[in-house]
Formats: C-alpha cells, sequence, structure tokens
C-alpha cells in the first residue's frame, strides 16, 4: 500500500480559490452588495492562486494524494489561463451586476467555484478527479447561465444547459465504467501502462465502448460537431458576460482533460498494443470530429445575424482547430491557442456585453452599424479582436494558429491542416461582416455613446496587450512551454 | 536606418490615428507627407550611399530587430534586408508614394475623413516596406497581409456608398482566396527546409535540388511554387482572381494610384522575383506563369477596349501591365519583369493621378462619356498625360517601350518555355502591345480631345473644369519626366552592339536566379542582335501606326458602342456570383443552418420582440420537443462513434 501522498502545495490554487470562494460568499450574506469589495478579493484570491501556481512551476512531473493529482507544467500553464480567463470575466461582468441588480457576493462565489472544478480537472490524474471537476464547473455554470433569472431566454438556456449537460454527463461516467472494467483501474498512469500491453477481447470491447463514451462527453464538453448542438442556444441566452465565460475558461480545462486523457494516456505507441489500437480509432474519429466543427461551425456562422450566436459558431470552429493539435499531441500548441483564444474571444464578448445593455437588447449585427467612427473606443478593439480570431498576421490569432498548423503538418496531418486554412479563409467572411457593419453602414437611430467602466478600460488593456504581445513578441511564451514540454516528455518516459 | 526608413510612417500613421482629427489639414498633410519623405530620403541615402558603392555580390545589408518565433526549430526573426532586389523596390515605393501623398494633399482637400485618409495612407507605406524588406516569408507576410488590409480599408473610405464597402469587401476576400496558398506555400517551406528565412532557403535550394523539376513533374518544388503563386494572382490580380482590382477604384483616385497601380499590386511580381531560385527549378510552374500572365495581359487589354469609367479603363490596363510582368518571371526573365514593374510604376501612376485630375475639375466625374475636349483647360494635365500615354503604349524612346521590349525579346528568346510557346506567348505580348495602344488612344481621345460633353450633362449649372493647383500638377509634372525617362537605365545592350550593358540588369541581377537552359533550345548567344533589334523595330513601328489610326478612329466617333462581351468583362463575375459566391451563402444558410442548427430563439426573438409573446414561443416549443430533438441528435452522434469504437476498434487487427 502506497502512502497517501497528502501535500497541500500541490492543490494550492484549488485551496485558495475555494477559500477565497467561501470567504466572498459569507461576506455576501453578512453584508450583502459590496460589489468593489467583493470584486477586489474575488480578483486578489485569483492573483493569489496564480501565484500558488507559479509556485509548482519547478516541481517537474511529480503527483500526490494516492497519485490522483498532478503536477506538470501542462497543468501550471492550463491552471493560469483560466485564472485569467476569470479574472477578465470579473472586470467584464462589472456594469452588468448594477444593471441587473445581482448580489455581486454570490456570482463571483460562483465564478470561483467554477475555476476551482476547472483548475482540479487540469490537475486530475485519475478519471475519478476529473469526473468530480466537471461536475463541479458545470452546477457553477447552471447557474450562472440562468442567472437573469426574469428572462425567459436566459431560463431556457440554463434548462437546455442542465438537461444536455446531465446527458452527457452520463456518457462519462459511463465511459469512466466502462475503462474501469477494461482496465481495472480509474488512475491515468496506470491505465497507461496496463494499456501499453496486450488485452484480452472482452477487455478490448469494454476499452473501445468506454472510451467511446468518454470521447463524446469531451466532445460535449468542448462543443465539437455533432456534441454541439446546445452550443448556440446556450451561449446567445445566457447573460453575455457569461457566455463570455463560458466559451473561454472551461473550454481550455476541458481540452486540457481531452489531451490528458487520449493523447498523453493513449498516445499510439507503434507497437503492438491495445493503446495502439484503440489510438488508431480515437485518431479517426477526432479527426472527423475536427472537419466537421471546422466546416459547419464557419460555414453556419456566415449565415447569423445575433452577433452572439456567431461567436458561438466561431467557437465551434475553433474547437475544431483545437483539435488538431489534440491530434497532432502537441499539448504546449493547445495551451497557447487557448490562451490566445480566451484572451481574444473575451475581448470580444466584452465589448457585445457593453453594447448589448440591459438585458442584452441589441445583439443583433445590424444594430452595430455606425459604431466606427462614433465610438471608436470600442469599434476599433472589437475590430481588432475580430481580425485576430481571423487569424491576421500581427496578432496573436496568427501565431496561435500558426504553431498548431505547423505542428500538426510535422506530425502528419497535412490534410487538417489545408482544411484548417482553407477554413480560416471562410471565417474572414463573417469576422470581417461584423467590421463591415461597424465602419461602413449607417446606423438607422442614432448612435447612443455607450459610458465606458473603469474596469471594462482594464479588461480592454489586459486583452489588447495580450493580443499584440502574444502576436509580435510571443518568444518568452514558447520558450516556456518548450521547456515545460520537455520536462512532461522525461517525466514520462 | 533601416528600421528609421521602415518605422517612420507607422509613426506618422499612430500620430495622426489619434490626434489627427482635431488637427488642420496642413499640418496633417506636412506629417503625412513629411514622414514618406524622410523614407524616401533614407531609401535613396542607403541605395547609393551604401548599397550601390559595394562590389555586386556583397550588395545585401541585414538589420536584425528582434525575435518573434522560437519554437523548437522553427526561429523567425523580425529581420529586414536590403539587396539590389528590394534596394529597387524602396527607391521606387518611397519615390512614387511621396509625390502620390503629395498630390492627395490638393485631391482629398475638404474630405472630411482628411486625417484618417492619410493616416491610412502612411499605415500602407509601412507594411508595403515591411513586404518588400522582410528577410523571411513570416514577415513578408505579414506585410502582404498588411497591404491587403490597408487597401481594405482605402477602398471603404467613402464609407457612406454602398458600393465602396461591397468592393472593399470583394478585395479582401479575393485576396485571402490567394492567402490561403501562399500560407500553405509558407507552411510546406518550413517542412523542406526547417527555416523560413530566405537567404537559407534560396541558399539551400541548389544543393538540395541539384536538377530542376521537368516540364509536367508536380514535385516538391513545383507544388510550393505553384501554391506561392497563387497568393500572387489573388495580390497581382491575375487569372482566374483579377476581378476585385477593377472594383477596387472605388477608392479616393490617390489610392488607385499608389496601391492598385504602382506598389501593392506588383508585391505578387515581387514574391516571384524574390523566390526566384525556387521558381527557376520548376518548369512546370514557370510555365504555368508565363501562360497566366500572357494571358492575363491579353484577356484584360481586350475589356479595356470597351469601358467607360476612366479609371476602369486604367484598372485594366493594370491587370494587363502586371501580366506582362508575370509573362517576364515565367519565361525565367525575372530582371525584365521587376525593370517593368518599375516603369510601370512611374506612369501607371502618372496616368491614375492625371485621371485624377481630370476627376477633381469635373466634380468627380468619372464617365468618359461626359468628358472630351479637356486639352484647353487643363493644358497641364494634358501634356503629362500625353506622356504617360505614350509611355505605357511602348512608343520610343519612352520608358514603358524598353521594359516591354525586353519582356518580348526575352519571351521570343525563352530558354525555359517549351517550343513553340516561347513564340505565342510574344505573339500574344506583341498583340497585347497594339490592344493597349488602342485603348489607351482611346482614353486619351475620350477625355482631352473631341468635343466637350460635360456641360450637356451637367445638370442646372455649366461646368467650367479648371487646371489642377500645383500640388497636384508637379506630382505630374515630376511622373511625367520619369515617364520619358525611366526607361534609360535598362537599356538592352542590343543598341549599342553590345558595347554598354544593361545597366539594370546588371544591377539586378545577383539577387535574383538564373534560369537552367535546356540542351534542346537554342542557347540565346545564337539570337543576334540584329534580331532584337528588329523585332524591336517591327513592334515600335507597328505600335505607332495603332496609334495613329486609333486617333483617327475614336476621333470620328468617340462614342461608338463597345462589343457587349467586352463591356460587360466576359459575363466574369457574374459567372463568379452565380457558380461560388450564390451556392456558398445559399448553402450555408438554408443547408446547414435550417437542417442541423435548429434555430430556437432566433425564429422567436428577433430584436426587441415583446418578451411575453416571445416568452409564450419559447415555452411552447420548448414543451414541444426541442431538447428532445438536439437528444437525439447527440444519440445518433453517440451511436455513430461508439458503434465505430466497438464494431470496428475491437476486432484484432488482421496483421
Amino acid at each position: 500500500m502506497e502512502s497517501l501522498g497528502i501535500n497541500y502545495r500541490a492543490i494550492g490554487p484549488e485551496l485558495v480559490l475555494t477559500v477565497t470562494g467561501v470567504l466572498v460568499m459569507l461576506l455576501e450574506a453578512f453584508s450583502p452588495g459590496k460589489k468593489v469589495r467583493d470584486g477586489i478579493l474575488a480578483a486578489a484570491g485569483i492573483v493569489l492562486a496564480g501565484v500558488a501556481a507559479l509556485a509548482l512551476w519547478e516541481e517537474g512531473p511529480v503527483t500526490a494524494f494516492s497519485r490522483m493529482v498532478i503536477v506538470d507544467g501542462f497543468r501550471v500553464f492550463f491552471t493560469l489561463v483560466i485564472l485569467l480567463g476569470t479574472l477578465l470575466t470579473i472586470f467584464v461582468s462589472w456594469g452588468f451586476l448594477d444593471e441587473e441588480r445581482i448580489p455581486p457576493g454570490e456570482y463571483f462565489a460562483l465564478l470561483l467555484f467554477g475555476a476551482v472544478g476547472m483548475t482540479l480537472l487540469v490537475a486530475g490524474n485519475d478519471l475519478m478527479i476529473l469526473f468530480l471537476a466537471l461536475e463541479t464547473i458545470t452546477i457553477a455554470t447552471y447557474v450562472l447561465a440562468g442567472y437573469r433569472r426574469e428572462d425567459l431566454r436566459s431560463t431556457e438556456s440554463a434548462l437546455k444547459y442542465f438537461l444536455l449537460g446531465a446527458f452527457s454527463s452520463a456518457f462519462l461516467l459511463y465511459g469512466i465504467a466502462l475503462l474501469y472494467g477494461a482496465t481495472r483501474t480509474t488512475n491515468l498512469a496506470e491505465m497507461a501502462r496496463v494499456v501499453s500491453g496486450p488485452l484480452g477481447q472482452a477487455e478490448i470491447v469494454l476499452l473501445m465502448a468506454g472510451a467511446a463514451m468518454l470521447l463524446i462527453g469531451f466532445g460535449f464538453k468542448v462543443t465539437t460537431v455533432p456534441f454541439h448542438v446546445w452550443t448556440p442556444d446556450v451561449y446567445e441566452g445566457a447573460p453575455t458576460p457569461v457566455t463570455a465565460f463560458l466559451s473561454t475558461a472551461p473550454k481550455a480545462a476541458g481540452f486540457a482533460a481531452f489531451l490528458r486523457v487520449f493523447s498523453l494516456t493513449f498516445p499510439p505507441l507503434g507497437i503492438e498494443s491495445a493503446a495502439d489500437q484503440l489510438a488508431s480509432h480515437w485518431v479517426a474519429a477526432v479527426t472527423a470530429m475536427s472537419i466537421l466543427s471546422m466546416t459547419f461551425g464557419n460555414f453556419i456562422a456566415i449565415a447569423q445575424t445575433n452577433i452572439k450566436r456567431m461567436l458561438a459558431y466561431s467557437s465551434i470552429a475553433h474547437a475544431g482547430y483545437v483539435l488538431i493539435g489534440v491530434l497532432a499531441r502537441d499539448w504546449a500548441a493547445v495551451a497557447f491557442y487557448m490562451l490566445v483564444y480566451t484572451i481574444m474571444n473575451l475581448g470580444c464578448f466584452a465589448i457585445v456585453a457593453l453594447w448589448a445593455r440591459r438585458g442584452d437588447e441589441r445583439v443583433l449585427i445590424a444594430e452595430y452599424a455606425g459604431l466606427g467612427f462614433r465610438q471608436p473606443l470600442l469599434s476599433f478593439p472589437l475590430a481588432i479582436f475580430l481580425v485576430s480570431l481571423a487569424g491576421f498576421p500581427g496578432t496573436a490569432g496568427f501565431v496561435a494558429k500558426f504553431w498548431l498548423f505547423k505542428s500538426a503538418w510535422g506530425a502528419g496531418f497535412p490534410e487538417l491542416v489545408i482544411i484548417g486554412v482553407l477554413m480560416t479563409v471562410v471565417s474572414v467572411y463573417y469576422y470581417l461582416y461584423v467590421v463591415i457593419v461597424m465602419f461602413f453602414r449607417e446606423p438607422k437611430e442614432e448612435v447612443p455613446r455607450v459610458p465606458l467602466s473603469r474596469a471594462f478600460v482594464a479588461a480592454m488593456v489586459v486583452a489588447l496587450v495580450g493580443v499584440f504581445y502574444l502576436g509580435l513578441l510571443p518568444t518568452r511564451v514558447f520558450a516556456v512551454l518548450n521547456t515545460a514540454q520537455n520536462l512532461l516528455a522525461i517525466g514520462q518516459r | 536606418m533601416l528600421k528609421a526608413l521602415v518605422l517612420s510612417p507607422l509613426i506618422a500613421a499612430g500620430i495622426l490615428g489619434i490626434f489627427g482629427r482635431r488637427w488642420s489639414e496642413r499640418l496633417i498633410a506636412a506629417i503625412g507627407c513629411g514622414s514618406v519623405g524622410f523614407s524616401m530620403l533614407l531609401a535613396f541615402r542607403l541605395f547609393f550611399g551604401d548599397l550601390w558603392p559595394r562590389p555586386p555580390e556583397q550588395r545585401v545589408i541585414w538589420e536584425p530587430f528582434f525575435s518573434w518565433i522560437a519554437s523548437g526549430p522553427l526561429r523567425v526573426d523580425w529581420g529586414f534586408q536590403l539587396d539590389a532586389l528590394s534596394g529597387v523596390y524602396i527607391l521606387f515605393v518611397t519615390f512614387v508614394g511621396f509625390w502620390i501623398h503629395v498630390f492627395a494633399v490638393g485631391y482629398m482637400r475638404g474630405d472630411p475623413g482628411y486625417a484618417r485618409f492619410f493616416a491610412y495612407m502612411n499605415l500602407f507605406m509601412f507594411m508595403m516596406l515591411v513586404l518588400v524588406l522582410a528577410d523571411n516569408f513570416l514577415v513578408m507576410f505579414v506585410g502582404w497581409e498588411g497591404v491587403g488590409l490597408c487597401s481594405y480599408l482605402l477602398i471603404g473610405h467613402y464609407f457612406d456608398r454602398a458600393y465602396a464597402a461591397s468592393a472593399a469587401k470583394k478585395a479582401f476576400i479575393v485576396n485571402r482566396i490567394g492567402d490561403f496558398g501562399f500560407a500553405l506555400g509558407i507552411i510546406l517551406i518550413f517542412a523542406t527546409f526547417g527555416t523560413l528565412r530566405f537567404s537559407e532557403v534560396m541558399g539551400t535550394i541548389a544543393a538540395r535540388f541539384p536538377e530542376p523539376e521537368a516540364l509536367g513533374e508536380i514535385g516538391l518544388l513545383t507544388t510550393i511554387a505553384l501554391l506561392l503563386f497563387v497568393g500572387a494572382t489573388g495580390k497581382s490580380a491575375q487569372i482566374p482572381l483579377y476581378v476585385w482590382l477593377p472594383d477596387a477604384m472605388a477608392g479616393p483616385t490617390p489610392v488607385s494610384a499608389l496601391i492598385h497601380a504602382a506598389t501593392m499590386v506588383t508585391a505578387g511580381v515581387y514574391m516571384v522575383a524574390r523566390c526566384s531560385d525556387l521558381y527557376a527549378r520548376s518548369l512546370t510552374a514557370l510555365f504555368v506563369i508565363a501562360v497566366i500572365g500572357g494571358m492575363t495581359a491579353l484577356l484584360a487589354a481586350t475589356i479595356g477596349l470597351a469601358q467607360w469609367n476612366i479609371k476602369k479603363v486604367l484598372a485594366y490596363s493594370t491587370i494587363s501591365q502586371l501580366g506582362y510582368m508575370f509573362l517576364a518571371c515565367g519565361a525565367g526573365a525575372f530582371s525584365a519583369a521587376i525593370f517593368h514593374v518599375v516603369t510601370h510604376a512611374f506612369f501607371k501612376a502618372l496616368l491614375f493621378l492625371g485621371a485624377g485630375s481630370v476627376i477633381v475639375a469635373l466634380h468627380h466625374e468619372e464617365d468618359m462619356r461626359r468628358m472630351g475636349g479637356l486639352k484647353r483647360a487643363m493644358p497641364l494635365t494634358y501634356g503629362t498625360m500625353l506622356c504617360g500615354w505614350l509611355a505605357i503604349a511602348g512608343l520610343p524612346p519612352f520608358a514603358g517601350f524598353f521594359s516591354k521590349d525586353e519582356i518580348l525579346w526575352r519571351t521570343w528568346t525563352s530558354p525555359v518555355l517549351p517550343e513553340p510557346w516561347g513564340r505565342l506567348l510574344w505573339a500574344i505580348g506583341w498583340a497585347t502591345a497594339l490592344l493597349t495602344a488602342a485603348y489607351m488612344t482611346r482614353l486619351i481621345v475620350l477625355t482631352f480631345e473631341g468635343e466637350e460633353r460635360f456641360a450637356r450633362s451637367a445638370e442646372g449649372h455649366a461646368l467650367v473644369p479648371r487646371e489642377s493647383p500645383p500640388v497636384m500638377t508637379i506630382p505630374l509634372l515630376v511622373l511625367a519626366v520619369l515617364s520619358v525617362s525611366g526607361g534609360w537605365v535598362g537599356i538592352s545592350e542590343a543598341y549599342t552592339g553590345g558595347r554598354i550593358a544593361n545597366e539594370f540588369e546588371q544591377f539586378v541581377r545577383p539577387a535574383l536566379a538564373r534560369v537552367p537552359v535546356h540542351s534542346d533550345h537554342l542557347a540565346i548567344a545564337e539570337f543576334g542582335h540584329g534580331m532584337e533589334l528588329g523585332l524591336a523595330a517591327v513592334t515600335a513601328l507597328a505600335v505607332l501606326a495603332t496609334l495613329i489610326w486609333a486617333r483617327r478612329f475614336y476621333r470620328r466617333d468617340p462614342l461608338r458602342p463597345a462589343p457587349r462581351l467586352l463591356e460587360n468583362k466576359y459575363y466574369v463575375d457574374e459567372i463568379y456570383e452565380a457558380l461560388l459566391v450564390r451556392p456558398i451563402v445559399r448553402g450555408s444558410t438554408v443547408l446547414l443552418w435550417r437542417v442541423f442548427d435548429v434555430a430556437i430563439i432566433d425564429g422567436a426573438v428577433n430584436g426587441v420582440a415583446s418578451a411575453v409573446a416571445a416568452g409564450a414561443a419559447v415555452l411552447r416549443r420548448l414543451q414541444t420537443g426541442l431538447v428532445r430533438s438536439y437528444i437525439v441528435m447527440i444519440l445518433i452522434g453517440a451511436l455513430i462513434v461508439l458503434g465505430y469504437f466497438v464494431f470496428v476498434g475491437s476486432q484484432f487487427p488482421a496483421r
């Protein structure tokens, strides 16, 4: 019997986030409605969690808590991406909380608890932890999606998210059970060891069915076709700041788990083994999912008139690109992509949220007409984020795509790269359409001036600096990721 | 110094973009032109003070800036490289760019977006210089996309005109189709060579691929070369992606002159010349380029014969001239292509600015049917336009003659084109030269000669055109001088009996590849100087005859209707619309959206519907089971995945 391996440092970020979340909630109960206090506390907790995560950087690949939790560069980087996403969401939600008269402490606490689930998902080295973490995320986000209780769209969105989410969780759980049946373990490292050898016929069937279930469950969480159907409705119906959150941090966490399970636990080994047999099939299935997501996401986005729905389809398309990175088994490229995507997508949604006003009324693309030169502090950043989403060189979106495609080409997926580049070209059409409407269309009625809050400006500055820093000077981040990648490779050996 | 040269317009663009709106036109103009003028001075200094005195093989100045991407084996730096090729480019780009900026000071007077215009123009200059000076493919791609973005912003400058907005969008999207090929080409280059630096790729290509890929062989190099060329067809408006350029004329005329005639559209030619070592190793790619170039030259010239909009004529003429440049590249005469880029920049910028001068005088009238007789009112514009006319028609000793003749001669004697394509493409080029003379004569006659047709059609008050102010005519004069004399730097050695070599070719040669010579092909030496001179004389005489004939022909009846097919540009736009655009849009709306995305909310709550009614509808639909239909969709997907894994995946491998 091995030791329990209790090591509180290994779950430092999660601990800090949980404590902060509880604290914010208690404060709300005893002295409600103090937005600034609660917000600063929540932000401080996130920053502190980031420090705790950074402290784990040097640790190298080690495990803790009976090998349930792993500490490596992969986890630290994804944790930081999630924390950045959560922090920016707090900024983005600033004005929305006042408009909708939402108890701020409660809202921030939910964000924090969601972040706990996500960071735990990234840290999980055991399928049980992964499931636990996923459920933590979804419970928090169900509530967030339905936050505008009087608005039927919001309620409907939450209900749909809940029903379909529960449905997909069932797949996940069943998949985990089947995998346990096949390998007698839920621990990923142990599982990787078992599948590296041959298995009996019955176990193979269980393994295949379990992996398929897991793939379906993850496919739902990271919004890939054909498990994407909930995305447009939920993204459209949820309050915009919540949509911003849903489309970034949980997806980064979902992709991390995806990578951890499929790319790292079931890699193609090149020798006759259960893992190899499985790998050839999950690679084929994920290739299909990637192609479907890229094509459907991009083409359907063209037909959208609602900007939130358009961004939802764009998000599906981006999930398709990221799957290329999963296939190439280059987690660093995926991590970088998710960092960039989190920044630019949150930037986009921040502006959409502000422009939509109370009750998410102004969300049609046509309603952006005339925004261009009348409110340049909204239109120019939005144009930059959209152009970055389209992968324009000089912006972070280009560097992220370039790395992803380059790595996929090297890993032997040229056909996916060709489709990816082609779909990028298609995507320009709908991203640019918004820019055209903003700058070249005359508005039907007088364009009101929207006041900018300080928190919004802060979010803009962070996102804009991020887009250009990662677009022009990504070298340092690359170096950090490459180091982590090498360490992980050594640790795995 | 290279950095200062590149950054000067960027800084000015930033300043104008942020503060320009509150400033006077005079200050904006000073900053806008000053920054480009500064770049121009630096370019001259670098070229003549630093590059020129060096021995030919050492004419490379490399300035690293900072590291951009470093990941594993991939290292890309922001670095600038000045050699003979980019040296020639920065000279004429900054020079022509500066004079067009000056012209724009007068042309844009009173425009509400004055500061914005100069900010974008300066940004364009920056992007163009990045494109030209880049020392690797990725930085070049930044400039490549950047000039496209500026072009898009400037075409849409008159954003209250719906036509301009749609033209801008068309330009951008067509260019992105080209960039698809370009981006894939870059990835393939990295996969093949492990680097993206021009010097490293082109330096190792000869060692790694000693034999050129034969005609008809689609090897690795041919694939790369053709993918990159797809990008060039987009940027440089060649078949099949030329359709955006005529529409791009919706922008202000100085933009047409700078971006859509003199500089940006020649980026494709530049890229091919920059990669000449690559292209020289793929005879298939060269052949494709030559044929596309020749076809484009001829096709655009025929359309140019039948257009009524003065800027559209010039736009098709630009496409046609770009075709010449690619013809030269395809024939392996990269230096002739670059030479034509330079002379074309002078006379085409002149023609566009002249047209701009006319357009301003007639209060933004662009239809030549409502012009005529302007030579009396606008003698300076007329005189300079005549220089441009003779230069583009290719009459000796004007600039266009030497460059065009070089291209025709090098096509005739091309060592890389299979028999009898060299002669055939020469004949196409020759016919295009005559067509050029004809449609340009038509333009001059319709605009400046004959009776005045504008007074009749201007509603209400009579129109009295006046000569443009000096700020606009001085640039015309400068460019006119160069349209006359610009070709003298590259006079073929045949004219001096081999005593004085072609200066221009001598200078750029070290930066360009030399194409392999077919073993079964006649060596160039066998074509004597006599034959070159003879062909040149035949061309010149035929052009002269065409000019005289066309002038008489169009003076007799300037408004004679043009053939329908040509006036409607062979219906290419309509064909593209019907075959490509509409199916994609309809497919995505009808098939994908309606079938795969069961849009609930979009149908119910569109705009600001009343919450109660909308809510009821939503609830009703919820109960009728849309969630259920989603679950069914997920379930079907899940069953496919599951079935695939269990039934296909569980089989023991056959091996």
